[in-house]
């Protein structure tokens, strides 16, 4: 299965890259750009580009028309500046992306200051009163970027800036104090002693202070976690290690005679502290791509009033209010269909692959989309009061029971603590009673000083951080360091189909009778020309070079398909569930009633879901598929894939998805949308794929930014290699502990020894990690 | 050795006064993003841009 392994990623090396035009990287796009942003900037350059000369930015601008209401604005505005803004962008890949979006006042005279935080991927911009943020949004649309507006309590600029800085003020401190501590030890190790000694390590004394009182802070508050919650974590032992290495120096320094530990016990708390905000930096990027926490977007609906049409922001909308859904819409309430009928998009709620069409009196629900027709509902349930709401609060309450699911190292220290703790009290009661009380104390507590599980607390973060980046690298967002431990305990792995197994879009795969003619195509063209149906982007796909022909009285029947007239003849394509053979879904072409050919389409697969799920089941992993969509179409995936049909569940509901997910062990779920949520929080490790929608992020300890699946193999192959240097460092690390340990209880272990063994371990962990991670 | 007396203090001092600007330039936000300043460096300013900055 190796081999399987490396296979794949050769084939990705081996294909050919070129540098890109505009800014050099290497890239494997065929069109000689590594991004857009590059090849914009090529134009704007040579060819005096500027976005608004686009056709389709009016078209651009309607769509975020939204927006520009004032409710939207004072929502969204920033603390401090009533026009000042803060953007979610999607798609920012090099250098030249940085500098094109900074470009923004030179497109929009309107925005005064434009700039981009490339780690977290967003957006500042502030501008003048008359600054529409749908020409915003426009322009970055159109320079091919998504963006979408952060809230101030999904702002995650402003909420991780106080909290690193504080951090890095914490690691300053830390350092400078060890380091002057280290200049004022050098000469008492080099055999200065007397009075000078004596000032040099009351010296050592105060500064150790601030560490002790101010950078130590965030481990004192995770040892009294580890009390709160009765689970022992590393940072235990990491304050009883520095609190002993304190206390042992401080009485041998007052006494007059006896080891001083304040240099190792400053840096090592300086190195840990380095260590972790590496981890921090890197899990806050991720987290940053998942706080778009808003499942439907804050938005302008129309309503109708007494005397006309308003518009009001979707959270102000009432029960009885009547709305005009406009059509490519997200239904901002659940309610009744006032119109005659109206097509659905129900995937992102539900999972089925086919808009449903919905008559007068039927009750329809927020989140799902609006296909190509203006409608009217009636609102009965207002935003908590819905169906997603519902979804979104069990998510809530769910995510505060935290899983306990505890790591290795959180294990290893509990058992190193333990182990330690009782050596050094046997050791000091016998040694005690045996020779003498105070040698005792002394050499209990520098065992205890050295034993400090270095490589766990130092160790440990970096192989996190270094493999989260490895991770980022291939696409693959994670939340948190312990993910790396999960993908090992998997055995079961439940895929949903629409959008995570399939593509999500229909293909024409199959036709009868088996040629086309250009006349036909131009017709069935024309019959779809008005339709946002999947089925009309089907045949659009399929026939690119075909020319629609000019229809009259074009036609859609409710639940039937369209209609139209040409040169005289009746023309329609039908619905034909009669004839939906082997899992595909089918229409009738028709003229005068008469029909002339049936058209098949299936949601594709994934070109690597194939493989992927072969070298799952030959990695002994558990597939399966959970799905909302009907029982015919998954089990006809599930054939494709060979997933084993007893693995396979279709036509559940969210709560049955989760339901199902608790009666399995150790499970991991991949799904995209909302009504894959409360699954992916049940299992052991949630990962959502490219494309997905917000709510599922929200759920999620992994994202794939990358289309496909073969993420999930990179995904296992770098939790296997993390798992393997964490093995390895933690074998150094006993074996330091072991030898040291020994050491000083035999009374061997003097200051100057413990400062050259523990930059040496430290320097051997760091090489180790490393090396483990890299390749 | 006398001389002592007097260095220290002022190593100290002078080590207490990095330390003091090194937590002044994190309050004022000279940390809060690693990335995109060393990406921004690298294109040269329009010429426009360069007007409008020295005011012409």
């Amino acid at each position: 299965m190796i081999s399987v392994m490396s296979e794949i990623i050769e084939n990705i090396a081996s294909k050919s890259y070129v540098a890109c035009k505009h800014c050099g990287t290497l890239t494997n796009f065929e069109n000689q750009f590594c991004c857009s942003a590059c090849e914009i900037l090529y134009q704007v350059q040579n060819q005096n580009w500027l976005p608004q000369t686009n056709t389709n930015f009016d078209s651009y601008k309607k769509n975020f028309s939204y927006m520009d209401h004032p409710d939207f604005r004072n929502y969204y505005a920033v603390k401090e500046n009533p026009n000042g803004f803060v953007f979610y962008v999607e798609g920012l890949q090099c250098s030249s992306c940085v500098h094109l979006i900074e470009k923004l006042p030179d497109f929009y005279n309107e925005v005064k200051t434009a700039e981009i935080n490339f780690g977290l991927s967003t957006l500042v911009i502030s501008g003048s009163e008359n600054m529409q943020l749908s020409h915003v949004a426009a322009v970055i649309s159109e320079l091919g970027y998504r963006a979408w507006p952060l809230s101030p309590q999904d702002n995650v600029v402003d909420r991780f800036k106080e909290e690193n800085r504080a951090f890095i003020k914490k690691i300053a401190i830390a350092g400078a104090s060890a380091g002057n501590i280290m200049l004022f030890v050098v000469p008492i190790y080099a055999g200065l002693s007397g009075s000078y000694a004596t000032v040099f390590s009351w010296l050592s004394f105060f500064l150790f202070l601030p560490i002790l009182f101010y950078a130590a802070i965030p481990f004192y508050q995770g040892a009294m976690n580890s009390f709160k919650y009765h689970v022992i974590n590393v940072d235990l032992p990491i304050v009883i290690a520095m609190l002993s290495g304190f206390i042992v120096s401080t009485i041998n320094l007052v006494r007059g005679h006896g080891e001083i530990y304040y240099d190792s016990t400053a840096s090592f708390i300086f190195l840990i502290l380095a260590t972790r905000f590496m981890v921090k930096r890197i899990q806050q990027k991720s987290l940053s791509e998942s706080s778009l926490s808003q499942y439907i977007p804050i938005q302008s609906v129309e309503y109708k009033t007494a005397d006309g049409v308003a518009n009001k922001p979707s959270h102000k909308i009432n029960p009885g209010d009547i709305l005009i859904i406009k059509p490519n819409q997200i239904l901002p309430a659940d309610g009744t269909i006032y119109s005659i009928s109206a097509d659905l998009d129900m995937s992102l709620l539900n999972g089925e692959s086919l808009p449903q069409t919905f008559a007068h009196g039927m009750k329809v629900f927020a989140g799902t989309r609006a296909l190509n027709k203006e409608f009217e509902m009636i609102v009965e349930k207002t935003n908590a009061d819905t169906e997603i709401g519902h979804i979104i609060s069990k998510l809530e309450r769910e995510s505060i029971q935290k899983t306990n699911f505890i790591t290795l190292s959180d294990k290893i220290a509990q058992w190193l603590i333990g182990i330690v703790t009782s050596i050094a009290v046997f050791f000091f009661i016998f040694y005690g009673a045996l020779v003498d009380y105070q040698e005792g104390l002394n050499r209990a507590l520098a065992l205890i000083v050295l034993a400090c599980p270095c490589a766990l607390a130092f160790g440990t973060p970096l192989t996190y951080a270094m493999s989260l980046r490895r991770a980022r690298e291939l696409g693959i967002l994670i939340k948190n360091g312990n993910v790396f431990e999960k993908v090992l305990n998997i055995k079961n792995i439940f895929f949903d189909k629409t959008g995570t197994l399939t593509s999500g879009q229909l293909s024409l795969v199959q036709y009868f009778p088996n040629e086309v003619s250009e006349e036909v195509k131009g017709i069935i063209l024309a019959l779809e020309s008005n339709s946002s149906h999947p089925i009309a982007f089907a045949f659009r796909n399929a026939w690119r070079e075909a020319t629609p022909v000019n229809l009259e009285n074009l036609e859609e029947k409710l639940g039937f398909g369209v209609v139209g007239y040409y040169q005289g003849q009746k023309y329609s394509l039908e619905s034909n569930q009669k004839r939906e053979e082997n899992g595909l879904m089918s229409v009738a072409f028709k003229k005068n009633d008469q029909a002339l050919g049936y058209f098949y389409f299936s949601d594709e697969l994934h070109q690597d879901t194939k493989q992927v799920i072969q070298d799952l089941t030959s990695r002994n992993f558990n597939v399966g598929i959970l799905s909302g969509d009907r029982k015919f179409i998954v089990n006809n995936i599930a054939t494709e894939t060979k997933i084993k049909p007893s693995m396979v569940y279709s036509e559940l509901t969210p709560m049955e998805k989760q339901d199902k997910i608790k009666d399995f062990e150790n499970v991991c779920m991949i799904g995209d949308g909302a009504n894959d949520a409360l699954a992916m929080k049940s299992a052991l490790l949630g990962i959502a794929v490219k494309g997905s929608v917000s709510l599922s992020l929200n759920s999620c300890d992994v994202y794939f930014t990358r289309p496909g699946l073969k993420s999930l193999l990179f995904l296992i192959d770098i939790s296997q290699k993390a798992q393997d240097t964490l093995k390895r460092n933690l074998f150094f690390a006993l074996m330091y502990n072991f030898i040291g340990g020994v050491l000083s209880l035999l009374g061997f272990i003097n200051p100057l020894i413990a400062a050259i063994l523990m930059p040496i371990s430290s320097a051997l962990i760091l090489g180790s990690t490393l090396w483990g991670v890299k390749k | 050795m006398n001389v002592i007396i007097l260095t220290i203090p002022m190593a100290l001092i002078f080590a207490g006064g990095f330390v003091y600007a090194f937590l002044w330039a994190t309050s004022k936000g000279q940390f809060d993003d690693l990335e995109t300043p060393a990406m921004r460096m690298l294109k040269d300013e329009n010429p426009s841009e360069q007007k409008q900055k020295n005011g012409i």
